[in-house]
Order: C-alpha cells, then structure tokens, then sequence
C-alpha cells in the first residue's frame, strides 16, 4: 500500500485516523497507542503477511534484548544483539551479492535463489540498532511493549524512514499514554504537508520519471546533451521522489499529532560535499555519523594526539580512514551491488578532497563555482547510482565527460547554425516534442529543487491562512488527477 | 573548575572555537547551532570536543559528541562532566 495509493488515500487513513482520535477521546491514550499499533500492523501486513511475523519476530527479539540490556549494560551483549540484527539485514539483502562475488572469485558454480529483500528492513533495523545502542548506554529507558513497537513500525516511518531516534519518539508516545498531547493544532499543518508531499511525488518525480528511464535505458547510444539531461533529470526525480515522500511521513506523523525528524534541507543548494550531506536524507547522514563515523574519528584523532603523526598521516587516519569507511557502508546500505559501493566511494572521495582543501587553508572558491562543483559530484555519484552495472554507468558519464563530439539535434539545425554547432543525428532525444518536454521539465523542477525551503523543517509553525489554502487545494487538484498510475517511491527498493 | 558557571564555560568555547575555525569574530550564545558557524560540521565538532578536553582536563565519549545540537547542550554536558570529574578526584 503506497501513500499515493487511492486505498491508502480514500480508505486506510482516514479510517486510520477516526479509530486513533475515537479511541483517544472514548478510552484514552493507551487504547489509542493500541489502535494505531493495530493500524500500522495492517499497513505492513496488507503488502506481506509473512515478512510481518519476520518484522514482529525481530521486534520482539530486540525488546528481550533491550531488557536484559538495561540491566546489564554489557558491550557483549550489545554487540550481540547488533550482530543478529545485521546478520538478518545481511541474509535478506546482501546474500546473493556475496555469493556472487564468491563465485566470480573462485570459479564455484553457485544456484541462488531470487533475493526478496523484506519492505523497509534497512530503515526499521537501523532504527532498532539505535535504539539497542542508546538503552546499553543508560541514555534510553525501555518504555512498555506496545510503545516499542510502535516506535519501529509506526506506519508513516516504517518504510522509508525518517529514521527515527527513540528519544524524539518515546517521549511523545509517554505523553500519548498519559493523556497530555492533543492533534487539535497539528492536523491541518501535517495535512498540509502531507498535500505537498503528494504533489512532490505525483505531479513533479512521477512526470520525469519516463524521460529518465527512457535515457538511462539507452547508455550507449547516449550523446554529449542527452547524458547530462539525463543525469540532471535523474537528480530532480530523485529529490522529488524522496524529499516528497519524506514530507507525506513527517505529515502523516503531525496528523496523528507526533512530531517526526525531518530528511532534506534544499540539498542542491549546498556549495561543498561537507553541506551537502548535512542536507540530503539527513536522518541516514546522522546514523552514520553518530555510530560510524564518530567513534572512528575520534578515536583516530586520540590516537594521532598521543603519537604525534606528520599532517599527512594525521590526514590519512583521522580523516580519510573515518570517511571513506563510513561511505562505503552508507553505499552498501543503499543495496547490494558495486554500482552502490562506488556511489560510496565517489561521495567519500569528495568529501575528502573538500576536507583536504580546507585543511590546507586554500582559499574559498566563489560560491557559483562551489556550488557547481559540488553538483556535478553529485551528479556523477547519481549516475552510479541509478545505473544497473557499472558498464552503463560509465557509458553514460563517458558522454558526459568525454564525448567524442558535441552535436545538436537534426531538428534544432537553426539554432545549430547560429552558435556554430554540428547537428547529428540523436537515437534517444530524436522526437522534437520528447525532448522539449523533458526539457522543460528540468527548466520548471531545476530552480524549485535549488530554491523552495522545506517546510516540513517547521511544520508546527505553519499557519492556517488563505493563500496556503489555495495552495493546498491546487495541488490536491492536481495530484488527483494523476493519481492513476502511481509509481512506487524509489527508496522503497532500500 | 568544578563549579564553573554557564558564562564561564560559554567564554571558554568560544576561545575554542575561534581557535578551531581560526576565526575571531566568532560570538556564541546558548543558541548556536550548527547552522550558524560556516564551517561547523562532525569533523570540526571532534576537534572542538577534543579541545574541551585539554582546557577542561576532561574525558568525553564519542556519544557525548552525537548528542550536541546546539551550544547550550554542549555547555550542559560539559558541566556534567566537570562534576564528575571533580567527583572522582
């Protein structure tokens, strides 16, 4: 059940939510907790009834887990619990890479079975993992079962993030038990949100989506125009497609009056590597570098502090070690496949090169030429990234890099003739109207991606008034008749 | 050094800061986040963390670092281990 889903739209939430407030107002918080834990099961089991009881089965082993941690706070036992949970993301999503590669190196004849990789286990297991890590270090208490397991399968979150720390959560779902919080002021915020989301998704990623896969279809045949359209086209879909669905999660939370992190802010405003990350799916960038790269780091910069390192070795352990490590495993996290890996890897490598520039004091570049830069790495990384094998992927970033020629299209040979450009002909982008569309599309999305603030950075704070009504309304008009065909959410595959 | 005050330890950081981002016109109040200093991301964080350390003659943990949105915060953890710094001793 998607969120842009008529079933899900027309049926499953405002069903969904009249059982939650019903409950809350009739039987209070408790029997409301239970409802939407009951609501929430539903969504998970509507899509799998068996990878239902794997994700309750994998709930219930944590809590055990937690508990026996609260009272013994050992690493043993932390690690333990850490290593199963990794084991099972290990088993589902990364078994068939492994044994793949095993037999590429050793020549073994390997029957694998077709992977099936459960909805949402990197986001809800990662989820756990923090939540594990926080309670064997005395910072969480463990609150009571069904507020656990709402915390991990609250549906908003549950596929696709935000993920979520158990300290913005549990005490909302405390608040929720002893009757304090109220929806009353932040429905029509998360509603309104929710709306925009939508409209993200439906109207802005969904439209560009046929142009992107139509091109990406093609590498080989890609020209010097059509690869960057391409790459181009796929970061606006991308960002849309995710940034949207973030939205609908942090809108659906407010509706059901809790307060969820927010995962994008204007990324592709960002003028170096470093900005970047800090602004694009923020709540998998704090993961990281809460339980990856800092301890690494900080434990590189003890060790180097007491030996007295030269700079460049310095460098190397206490930056490019941390760094590139944690964005291998922020690649590999994405899927089992090299092209992820070196998404990974091209990301950490620009981090790098941004650390090293400023470490060396070299001076500030003019912010264009920043931003430039920084969004041609990133689109380089995209490429690996929406590509299916790293023989497409630099294909295409071949024609962008380096064409054998720069041409113009057979039917743009007046405006060919002016800038003093050959025309040839185009295998991908050869109907005129094609490529004016996608075109346009990229020329409409383009400066809505680099300039729109996210509002579901201050839900709370946006206030009922005409012109948001109209907006609101606009784009439920528009979505609605789009809705149709939706296209599954891309993190989803995640 | 124990009982030090929030103004105290707030002045102590923003030395460390402008050391850290050798910038002198840095000023911090209890607000800042990291939004407000260019520059100010989890690499420069370790460094200010580990700069604390040496001025305060405390230990913090890699958590202690995740758990700092904002100055204010960190001037709360610092005091907390100030104290049992002072306790243990």
């Amino acid at each position: 059940m998607l969120f842009t889903d008529p079933v899900f739209l027309f049926a499953f939430l405002p069903a969904s939510l009249v059982l939650y407030l019903l409950a809350r107002r009739t039987f209070g918080g408790r029997a409301a907790i239970l409802v939407l834990l009951a609501c929430s099961i539903f969504f998970y089991g509507y899509w799998s009834v068996k990878y239902l009881s794997l994700l309750l089965g994998q709930i219930l082993v944590n809590y055990l887990f937690a508990r026996k941690l609260t009272r013994s706070q050992s690493r043993a036992l932390l690690w333990t619990a850490i290593a199963v949970n990794l084991a099972l993301l290990g088993y589902f999503k990364y078994r068939n890479f492994f044994l793949e590669n095993v037999g590429l190196l050793t020549g073994w004849q390997l029957h694998l079975s077709l992977l099936f990789v459960p909805l949402g286990i990197s986001f809800h297991t990662f989820q756990q993992i923090t939540f594990l890590t926080d309670v064997a270090d005395g910072e969480e208490d463990v609150p009571p079962l069904p507020q656990f397991m709402l915390f991990v399968i609250f549906f908003p979150q549950l596929i696709a993030g935000p993920i979520v720390l158990h300290r913005e959560m549990g005490r909302q779902l405390t608040e929720v038990v002893a009757g304090k919080e109220s929806t009353a002021g932040t429905f029509g915020p998360g509603f309104a949100l929710f709306c925009f989301g939508l409209f993200k998704k439906v109207c802005l990623a969904d439209n560009i989506a046929p142009f992107v896969d139509t091109a990406f279809q093609w590498p080989l045949h890609l020209q010097f125009i059509e690869a960057w359209a391409a790459a181009i086209g796929y970061a606006l879909q991308l960002f849309f497609d995710f940034s949207g669905y973030s939205d609908m999660a942090v809108g659906l939370g407010l509706m059901f009056g809790f307060l969820l992190p927010f995962n994008f802010n204007v990324p592709f405003a960002a003028t170096s590597m470093t900005e970047y990350w800090k602004r694009w799916h923020i709540t998998m960038t704090r993961f990281f570098t809460m339980y990856c790269y800092t301890p690494l780091a900080l434990a590189a910069h003890r060790v180097v502090d007491e030996r007295g390192y030269s700079r460049i070795r310095a460098f190397a352990l206490c930056i490019a070690v941390p760094t590139m490590i944690t964005f291998l495993a922020s690649g590999l996290w994405h899927g089992a496949g090299w092209t992820f890996i070196v998404f990974g890897l091209v990301n950490g490598l620009g981090l790098l090169i941004n650390h090293a520039w400023r470490e060396a004091k070299m001076p500030h570049l003019p912010r264009v030429l920043a931003w430039a830069l920084t969004m041609v790495t990133i689109l380089v990384t995209l490429v690996y990234f929406r590509s299916d094998s790293l023989a497409q992927a630099h294909s295409i970033l071949r024609s962008m890099f380096m064409p054998e020629h720069i041409l113009l299209p057979l039917w743009a040979d007046a405006l060919a003739a002016k800038i003093g450009v050959s025309v040839g002909f185009f295998e991908v982008f050869q109907a005129a109207n094609f490529t004016a569309h996608f075109m346009l599309l990229i020329v409409l999305f383009a400066p809505l991606a680099v300039l729109l603030p996210n509002p579901a950075m201050k839900p709370k704070k946006t206030s009922p008034s005409l012109p948001l009504a109209f907006a609101v309304a606009g784009m439920i008009w528009l979505t609605l008749g789009l809705l149709g065909q939706p296209r599954t959410f891309l993190y989803f595959q995640f | 050094m124990s009982d030090a005050s929030r103004e105290e330890i707030l002045a102590k950081l923003e030395d460390i800061f402008r050391s850290v981002f050798a910038d002198d016109r840095i000023v911090l109040t209890e607000g800042t986040t990291a939004a407000d200093v260019t520059g100010w991301d989890s690499l420069q964080q370790i460094k200010i963390i580990l700069a604390c350390e040496k001025k305060l003659g405390i230990r913090l943990r890699a958590r202690d670092i995740n758990a700092l949105e904002n100055v204010g915060e960190m001037i709360t953890h610092l005091q907390t281990a100030l104290a049992k710094t002072s306790r243990k001793q």
